[in-house]
């Protein structure tokens, strides 16, 4: 996996505008970001309604994700570009969770909506009608995927890397300072986890940096490639833009998302936790 | 840079709020971002629909910049107590 299979830039876009076997799926924080207008084409999945399950907080089922594929027209062997608000937070997340669900072949548009934006391009309020298909019941790759009890044993052992920023990383902010504060019940993050905010490896426009800049970053945070990596933030969509640099753009082996997140590890009881700049020793402490 | 001083305020006590006015016209969904004293990223929003932007943030000094598509304009502010700080652009 490299940078050129896993990203597209708008002129990809454009000409694969009439492919009829390409579908460009928005996928935002704010979900009526795509009424206000989307890209050409562009078919919307709600984070909220469609990637999270009704009822306990967990992914959709196999079968909700099979579903939600078939009602918007696509296959198994269908070319699905995702892009969205946020610096492609939620776009990552999501393309992370078609690669968990065995939809491989998927892409995201680099810089997202706000570079789409920035660059003046056109946003239709036109919603697209696709004809339904019958996507096959996904098996899910747990390999992809981290959950509390292995992040709980990875401490002192496995590469943990926070993506949040620093103040929610040494607990003093729960949230991103532009969002209410809320969620977990302690501050802080995991004890011996490093702390490289997932803005590092975004420019401005919300594109990505360059292969040599990321190298540079993530090894200067001392993570080594092909060594078990996991990522987290706060409710696992930071780290999948994260864990979409290190696993798909960069191509290291052996990196997990944590989807749970700071929400669930922050609300255990009896798991150690670390306060403060530092990322501590796996007993945890600080304050 | 440490957490433990308890002297310090917390980030997410007070607020940075502001405003983004281009032609003439409160601007909904420019993209503005919050820099810490470093220049390190901390958050990014998008101007709501009257082209508002909040942050949560510490006391201390911080900047906001308004990325635009050929470059962005920062402005450096403090925030001292409770009233918070007020970042306007008029572009």
């Amino acid at each position: 996996m490299s940078r050129t299979d896993v990203l597209v830039n708008a002129d990809w876009v454009f000409t694969h505008a009439a492919d009829s076997n390409v579908v460009l799926i928005e996928v935002d924080e704010d979900v009526s970001a795509y009424d206000t207008g989307h890209i050409a084409g562009a078919v919307r999945v709600d984070w909220r309604q469609d990637l999270q399950d009704p009822v306990r907080r967990d992914l959709v089922t196999p079968e909700a994700f099979a579903a939600l594929l078939s009602k918007n027209g696509i296959g198994p062997d269908t070319t699905v570009v995702l892009y969205g608000g946020n610096n492609n937070w939620f776009a990552a997340y999501a393309y992370w969770y078609f690669k968990l669900y065995g939809h491989d072949n998927v892409k995201l548009l680099d810089g997202g909506r706000k570079k789409w934006e920035l660059d003046g391009r056109e946003l239709v309020t036109e919603v697209p009608v696709r004809a339904a298909t019958n996507y096959p019941v996904p098996t899910e790759r747990v390999e992809l995927r981290s959950k509390r009890d292995e992040v709980i044993a990875a401490i002192g052992k496995v590469q943990l890397i926070d993506v949040r920023s620093p103040d929610e990383y040494a607990g003093r902010l729960l949230a991103p300072a532009h969002l209410p504060q809320e969620q977990s019940q302690r501050p802080g993050h995991i004890p011996t986890a490093s702390n490289v905010p997932w803005s590092k490896a975004a420019n401005d426009d919300g594109t990505f940096k360059t292969d040599a800049d990321l190298v540079e970053i993530y090894t200067a945070a001392g993570l080594t490639e092909g060594a078990p990596t996991i990522a987290y933030c706060r409710i696992g969509e930071r780290s999948a833009h994260t864990w979409f640099v290190l696993h798909e753009v960069l191509g290291w082996d052996n990196v997990t998302n944590y989807d749970g997140s700071w929400t669930e590890y922050g609300s255990l009881v009896g798991v150690p936790v670390q306060i403060g700049d530092e990322a501590g020793s796996p007993a945890g402490g600080g304050a | 840079m440490c957490g433990a001083n308890p002297e310090r305020s917390q980030t997410g006590d007070y607020a940075i709020t502001g405003t983004v006015v281009v032609d003439g016209e409160r601007k909904a969904g420019a993209y503005v971002r919050l820099l810490d004293k470093n220049g390190e990223f901390v958050a990014e929003s998008p101007t709501s629909k009257g082209g508002a932007f909040a942050f949560f943030v510490a006391q201390g000094s911080w900047t906001v910049r308004l990325v635009l598509p050929f470059g962005s304009i920062d402005r450096s502010t403090v925030v001292v107590d409770q009233a918070g700080s007020t970042v306007e652009f008029v572009v």
